[in-house]
């Protein structure tokens, strides 16, 4: 009686109810077939957070991935000395950071790595937070060692190139982290496809 | 008479035939010996000293804003590299040594899923990979660990090029060392790779350059070519950094083009049939 | 008043339960954003001459592409090979056949067996590269890309690859066709022919595996020029087929990968031509030209039957270079639209109509039958013995004979009347038919009256005289 009563009085909602999962259980079927030779074995999960090369912040502390663990990381590549697109690169990531709210910005880190160890000293990119006021509760710029770059710009797909003159060429990509340390997404021009990337940003932070 | 002229005729000759004759084949075979040993060993040893260098740059750089773009000649320094790509043989003896490395444990990170899959088990060659034959589905991970493991780096993009170069490059003189590559490069990929050292060498006596498997680089992503070639430089700022710096490419050097369109098309962690690597120090 | 209230309400909910469900669909990915909804479509490709079927829906779709790239070694010409960079195995690429306003999803896949990486450019895409940036693909690996097909019109799609004349030398192009929204007319047959050039080390026919040169295509010194990837690819039992009375469509394009196309059927003309594979349309048109990278659509009926060879009207790539297809048309031939040959004749220089040749007059005055015989001779030389022969006997079938000829012994009087006049009546002559013409002479009196007595008195005839009253007298009865 009480259940017919329920029924009665909310069959508009159930109706509603009933159409959306029928639709949605239609739209469930995967689109894109497994390829074959992906289903030959299953390899070991691992991330970035399992790269052995060593780091260090701006404040002389050793950096540690697991520091990251558990945030929505933001990871790009630069130098101090960049006189081109770096400083866009900050401003964009700045510019990311403003636009989300307040909640979804306290797990919201991000890393500046640099290319460039051989001039990039600990003190010059404690002068780089400064210069660029740069949240230094979310922000860590690091630095380490040619080899550890290289590493890490080819994991992330960055490509960069030291040149003649001591300056760099190297690609702008932005890269989301999730909180496991898995790319979710990657920017690869600067300021294209910034609602892309919020969006991406967002699902992350929403996913826990 | 004739009987004391014969006998020391027969002396003479038994002198000569059981001292000088093999005096000289003693002395003359043991050069021998040495020599052939010195040559096998010096062909055979692993690897080969290249002394410093110039190596004309592929692609031209401005090196202050306003100046003009130039074609660098970077200076290279002498360096130690394999006189062949790495063999199967060879790597096997690395995984083995190194579990983590072996074709069931490695992550996906380091190498993606056709990472050596021509062998017929995570230690056992196959048909498809003989022993002599260079490494080939190994990333570009795996590649620097085997170096590394060997107290060894894998070679940077300008030293490679360097060797791969068409001024060392040893054929006949009316040769265009750029189109006898082209053609090389033209010739499909076989399915079993032939043993090291079928390739010729360049003028220092490295060989397999050309026409044998691509190989890894340190810092093979250290190529700025766009994906639409047509674009020629990477001019956009959006893309590329320092692109102001980095202009244009050499494009009669067509051989070399292909080599860095090819590197630009491959991420560390692809494996395939036609890229193997070397080391250097 | 409840009737009322209920009538109000009625649209009410109808509205809201159809917004709603608008919502759902949106949300789980039924409905396009555009608000269309796309069916999700295989696209069907063929090889060349092959053309997918015409697409018969009335609304966009989305279809999913999926092409390979692959190396291959395969025949260019009798006795030689080339290492082919492909599009789905051969050269040209596959056919790819979508309707204007289609989502495309493109699957590019490079096989594990390629050297090179590869990409694609297509024509058809409005965007950044035309793809070429998006699918960038190393050997082994597969690059996911989708485009809107916002324009109608017979597209070209290759590689860009660096460097890019080489991968396109090499083989990699293609057509790719985007229907327009009221699709083409109904032909009965469609084929895909696509011209394009091969340089080689070796010239043209060398035999063996010939390699690439790069010089040479710098140069534009194209060794071959052929149809449809090779050699003989549209010729022989792989000419394209069609009957008498059929109205064919060829969807042709230049892949290049430098050489204009001045594309021409020997024997037909194009009904209708869509200028550049665009949407104007020429008629009545001999030759066409394709650029490189371009296309063009010809329509033509075919009213006879027979062989009709396709060119590149550039001539020597036709015959030197390759540049040579078929076309055989099946079935009864119209003789009211092509005879062939109706008939054979003899060519005299002045033409057929009977005319005086004027050959100089002579004032030599024979006095005695001896010096008309001489004097004769003279005349006959250099006047009957181009045809009659210098021996009288003429040729068969063309020129009667004049020694021992029953016809001239038999009336002397006729034979006057012959050099006078000319003779276009079938006659017969020792047995055998004449049915040619003789023109008539404007010779003096004198100058016959010699020529025929020397005529008479040689091989065998009768020997009677012919003197100059006998000729002028036979003039007076002309006509």
């Amino acid at each position: 009686m009480v259940i017919s009563a329920f029924v009665v009085q909310n069959k508009l909602s159930i109706v509603f109810l009933g159409i959306l999962l029928f639709f949605l259980g239609i739209n469930s079927s995967p689109k894109v077939e497994a390829s074959p030779v992906a289903q030959q074995r299953l390899p070991q999960i691992s991330t970035v957070f399992d790269l052995p090369s060593v780091w260090t912040d701006h404040n002389k502390n050793a950096f540690a991935w697991k520091q990251v663990s558990g945030q929505t990381t933001l990871v790009a590549l630069i130098y101090t000395s960049c006189q081109m697109s770096c400083p866009l690169i900050t401003k964009e990531l700045l510019a990311i950071e403003q636009k989300l709210f307040d909640l979804e910005r306290k797990s919201l880190r991000v890393l500046l790595f640099s290319f460039d160890p051989a001039r990039d000293t600990v003190n010059r990119l404690k002068e780089y937070t400064i210069k660029h006021k740069l949240d230094t509760k979310r922000w860590t710029l690091l630095t380490g060692t040619d080899e550890g770059a290289r590493e890490l710009s080819v994991v992330l797909g960055i490509q960069f190139k030291k040149l003649q003159s001591g300056e760099f060429a190297h690609s702008n990509i932005i890269t989301v982290l999730d909180q496991a340390g898995k790319i979710a997404y990657q920017q690869q021009e600067l300021g294209k496809n910034t609602e892309e990337m919020l969006a991406a940003i967002r699902k992350v932070i929403s996913t826990k | 008479m004739l009987l004391r002229w014969y006998i020391q005729l027969i002396l003479k000759r038994f002198v000569a035939i059981n001292f000088i004759l093999p005096g000289i084949v003693v002395f003359g075979g043991s050069t021998a010996i040495v020599c052939s040993a010195m040559v096998i060993s010096s062909s055979k040893s692993n690897t080969v000293q290249i002394p410093a260098g110039i190596y004309r740059s592929f692609f031209t750089e401005r090196f202050s804003s306003g100046s003009d773009l130039v074609f660098p000649e970077i200076q290279i320094d002498a360096f130690t590299i394999d006189r062949y790509p790495v063999t199967n043989g060879q790597f096997l003896e690395f995984v083995t040594s190194n579990s983590k490395w072996k074709r069931d444990q490695i992550s996906n990170l380091f190498a993606d899923v056709t990472y050596l899959k021509h062998w017929s088990g995570d230690l056992e060659l196959s048909n498809n990979a003989p022993f002599d034959s260079p490494v080939v589905y190994v990333s570009w991970f795996a590649a620097k660990a085997y170096c590394a493991w060997h107290g060894k780096r894998l070679p940077t993009t300008t030293e490679w090029e360097y060797l791969a170069s068409s001024d060392l490059y040893k054929g006949r003189s009316n040769e265009n060392p750029q189109q006898i590559i082209l053609e090389w490069y033209g010739r499909p990929t076989l399915e079993i790779q032939p043993k090291v050292g079928t390739m010729p060498a360049n003028k220092l006596g490295v060989y397999d350059l050309h026409g044998l498997v691509w190989e890894w680089t340190l810092d093979f992503n250290s190529v700025m070519i766009e994906n639409d070639d047509r674009k020629g430089s990477s001019s956009e700022r959006g893309l590329f950094c320092g692109a102001g710096a980095l202009g244009g490419l050499d494009s009669s050097a067509y051989a070399d083009y292909m080599r860095m369109a090819f590197r630009s098309s491959i991420k560390g962690g692809f494996t395939l049939g036609n890229l193997g690597f070397r080391c250097a120090k | 008043m409840m009737m009322i209230k209920w009538f109000a309400l009625v649209p009410c909910y109808t509205y809201i339960i159809s917004v709603f469900i608008f919502l759902i669909l949106a949300v789980t990915g039924s409905i396009d954003a555009l608000g269309e909804e796309l069916k999700v479509e295989e696209a069907i490709l063929t090889y060349a001459p092959e053309v997918p079927p015409p697409i018969t829906r009335r609304n966009p779709a989305k279809v999913i592409i999926r092409l390979e790239s692959k190396e291959v070694v395969a025949r260019l010409a009798d006795g030689v090979d080339y290492t082919f960079w492909t599009f789905g195995g051969r050269v040209p690429g596959k056919f790819i056949r979508i309707r204007e306003g289609d989502l495309v999803e493109f699957h590019f896949n490079n096989h594990p067996s390629s050297k090179m990486p590869h990409n694609i450019d297509l024509h058809a895409v409005t965007g950044p590269g035309g793809g070429a940036e998006a699918s960038f693909t190393a050997p082994g690996h597969s690059s996911i890309f989708s485009f809107r097909a916002l324009n109608p019109g017979l597209y070209v799609y290759h590689c860009a690859t660096a460097p890019v004349g080489m991968h396109i030398a090499n083989g990699m192009y293609g057509l790719i066709l985007v229907e327009p929204k009221v699709s083409l007319p109904k032909v009965d047959h469609e084929y895909y022919v696509m011209q394009s050039e091969f340089y080689t080390k070796g010239k043209y026919g060398m035999p063996g595996r010939q390699p690439f040169s790069m010089k040479k295509a710098i140069e534009e010194k194209a060794d071959y020029v052929v149809f449809n990837g090779s050699v003989g690819a549209l010729s022989g039992d792989n000419a394209l087929k069609a009957k008498v009375g059929e109205t064919i469509r060829l969807y042709i394009g230049n892949g290049g990968p430098s050489l204009l196309s001045s594309f021409h059927i020997i024997g037909e003309i194009f009904d209708k031509v869509y200028i550049e594979g665009g949407s104007i349309i020429n008629t009545n048109v001999q030759t066409t030209s394709i650029p490189a990278g371009g296309s063009t659509i010809v329509e033509l009926k075919l009213e006879t039957a027979g062989t009709f060879t396709i060119v590149d009207h550039s001539i020597f790539r036709a015959f030197n270079k390759g540049a040579l297809a078929q076309l055989k048309v099946i079935g009864l031939e119209n003789k009211a639209v092509y005879s062939g040959k109706q008939r054979d004749e003899v060519y005299l220089p002045e033409g057929s109509r009977i005319q005086t040749l004027t050959n100089g007059t002579s004032n030599h005055t024979a006095k005695s039958k001896e010096e008309r015989i001489k004097f004769g001779q003279q005349v006959y030389e250099q006047n009957c013995a181009a045809c009659h022969q210098l021996n009288g006997t003429g040729i068969p079938s063309a020129f009667p004979p004049l020694a021992k000829s029953d016809y001239l012994n038999a009336d002397k009087k006729r034979a006057i009347s012959v050099i006078i006049n000319g003779l276009s009546d079938k006659i017969i002559v020792n047995g055998q038919t004449f049915n040619g013409v003789m023109p008539a002479w404007h010779l003096s009196d004198e100058e016959i009256a010699n020529v025929l007595t020397y005529i008479y008195s040689s091989w065998e005839n009768s020997g009677t005289i012919v003197n100059p009253e006998e000729v002028k007298d036979t003039r007076k009865k002309k006509k």
